[in-house]
């Protein structure tokens, strides 16, 4: 409902393809592995904010341990391919299918309590599974962790010496993500989820079932998140308790969503960005030595993007306003 | 005065309906129907268990005893999201609107109920909110409403589920005069095109003037039901409401 803007309009129509293109061609122009790996992180960042988007941001319900999602992704993609050899793509489908129970369960036994209640129920789950995953030293190395020996590029087994595939397999993924975002977002379930964000007594009394429509997201918001999981194992070769069933990673999920937009398409992707390269920078700018820098850097944003733009910062995008559904 | 349980089967039925909340008994032992098309006033002073009784029927309550029954179908094992599929909706006295959401928003979310085709719901929910008069600010975000026109939201939200049944929780609370008399007129021929209204209000005239029957409530037992005449008349009505030596409450 902006003014009409023509330089906005012609903007409009060819930022996208042109953005596209540069994306696509990246790889191609750009010889350097470092600025490949961190598009890869921003991919996959992104994907996971998408994910988490879906059930924290459309539908309002915090939860602080999605991390719990991306180890059921992670460590039967991780153990399948190390014990019988079986490749990541096809690895990944037990974990998003564990990762599809335990959030029904999950869901029906948490989406009783409201507000803090929930975000602490799924932070406690998050935790427990990290303390199982380090308990079950024999089957998951414990805090030793699952190494995944590169044995030379393989098509089959998904492992490449050089980092474009990987880069075009996070952006696929990343791809998916946004398009099953955008269907929600566009959908009767998308205007569903809002309005239980909004006000869950007047959302059950326009006849919506609250329990099921949040069950059905945080379904969804899992399943994305476990496959992104089972990306990450295929990629760094090597997960542990703390790196993919941590807190830190549950955090880092969220922030992304919170500080580019809950609740829009594409919040997640520019708060990916934002993360990862000030991640970069204060690891080189303060070094191995203080690398939790990157923390205290997360916190100020956080605070920055709370204060003055609760929405996240796609909000200060032009027409960025026009992300957040109203009607 | 009071006949026990109601003979008439109507389109809602409330049977020995009791609600206890801790030691106080919000509804009592209270029976009564509404028929087809008709608009029932529910009427009683402050605490009376008007809202409770509306909180029982659309299941956001659960009876301790007794029993309620929509076209002849109890409703009490079902969840109230159910109850609203099933073709009964109510308004809330506090309103309780999607704040950061258009009128347009507001009204569309009840208008998905039915169909899940979002070009055939707008359409929809715009009719409504024409026919509610809220057409100069459907774009405006419900935040930002006056008293009156989140009143007529939770009215236009209300009828865009598309209910057989509709329960009023005092949507003209705040209205001006001429306001009343515009909301009487569309309920009015909203009962005409066979809309069934429960109606809970303290405006007195308004009540009394589109009611087709009463029902009279004391401390959560039904003291009397007739037509709006024949309550005014009740001597048990006016004792509950004046008390028997001179006023009780204002």
């Amino acid at each position: 409902m902006g003014m009409k803007d023509p330089c906005r309009a012609s903007w409009k129509k060819y930022a996208p393809p042109i953005l596209a293109a540069i994306v696509i061609l990246v790889p191609l122009a750009v010889p350097s592995r470092y600025i490949l790996r961190t598009l890869v992180n921003i991919f996959f960042f992104a994907a996971l904010g998408c994910a988490w988007n879906v059930i924290g941001g459309y539908a309002g319900q915090l939860s602080l341990g999605h991390s719990a999602f991306v180890a059921m992704g992670a460590y039967p993609t991780a153990l399948f391919l190390l014990n019988w050899n079986i490749p990541p793509w096809i690895g990944f489908i037990p974990g998003v299918v564990l990762a599809l129970i335990v959030a029904y369960l999950l869901g029906h036994l948490v989406f009783g309590l409201r507000g803090p209640y929930l975000a602490l129920s799924t932070l406690a789950f998050a935790e427990i599974l990290r303390i199982l995953l380090l308990h079950f030293r024999e089957q998951t190395g414990g805090s030793l962790g699952v190494t995944i020996p590169f044995k030379g590029t393989s098509v089959w087994k998904l492992q490449f010496a050089s980092e474009q595939p990987y880069y075009y397999i996070c952006l696929g993924l990343l791809g998916f993500c946004l398009y099953v975002t955008n269907r929600i977002h566009h959908s009767r379930m998308g205007y569903y989820l809002q309005a239980i964000k909004e006000n869950q007594d007047a959302a059950e009394n326009l006849g919506i079932n609250l329990s099921g429509n949040k069950v059905k997201a945080l379904m969804i918001s899992a399943a994305l998140t476990a496959l992104m999981g089972g990306f990450y194992a295929a990629y760094f070769y090597y997960i542990d308790p703390d790196s993919v069933a941590g807190m830190d990673l549950s955090i880092k999920i969220l922030l992304v969503a919170i500080i580019g937009g809950v609740g829009t398409v594409w919040g997640p992707v520019g708060g990916a960005c934002i993360l990862v390269v000030l991640t970069e920078a204060s690891n080189y700018l303060f070094g191995g030595g203080r690398a939790g820098a990157s923390l205290i850097i997360y916190a100020i944003i956080l605070i920055i993007v709370v204060l003055f733009s609760p929405r996240g910062l796609i909000a200060f995008l032009p027409g960025g306003a026009r992300s957040y559904r109203r009607e | 005065m009071v006949s026990e349980g109601s003979s008439d089967k109507g389109l809602l039925e409330l049977r020995k309906v009791t609600k206890v909340f801790g030691g106080l008994t919000a509804v009592d032992d209270v029976s009564f129907s509404v028929r087809k098309s008709e608009i029932l006033g529910l009427i009683g002073p402050n605490g009376a268990g008007k809202s409770t009784i509306v909180g029982l029927v659309v299941g956001a309550l659960k009876p301790n005893s007794g029993d309620i029954f929509f076209n002849g179908k109890t409703l009490l094992h079902l969840k109230p999201h159910q109850v609203v599929e099933r073709g009964i909706c109510r308004t809330f006295q506090v309103e309780k609107p999607l704040l950061n959401m258009t009128v347009t928003g507001n009204v569309l979310i009840g208008a998905l109920l039915r169909t899940p085709d979002r070009a055939e719901a707008l359409d929809r929910a715009k009719g409504i909110i024409e026919r509610v008069r809220l057409a100069h600010v459907a774009h405006v975000l419900a935040k930002n409403l006056t008293v009156q026109d989140r009143k007529r939201l939770e009215l236009a939200r209300a009828l865009a589920t598309r209910p057989t049944m509709l329960l009023l929780d005092e949507v003209m609370a705040g209205l001006t005069p001429l306001e009343i008399d515009q909301s009487l007129e569309l309920l009015r021929e909203l009962r005409d095109e066979g809309l069934t209204i429960l109606i809970i209000e303290h405006v007195m005239r308004a009540i009394m003037n589109i009611s087709d029957r009463i029902v009279v409530l004391d401390y959560g037992k039904r003291i009397a039901e007739g037509s709006p005449r024949d309550i005014t008349e009740d001597p048990a009505v006016v004792e509950a409401y004046l008390g028997k030596k001179g006023p009780r409450n204002g």
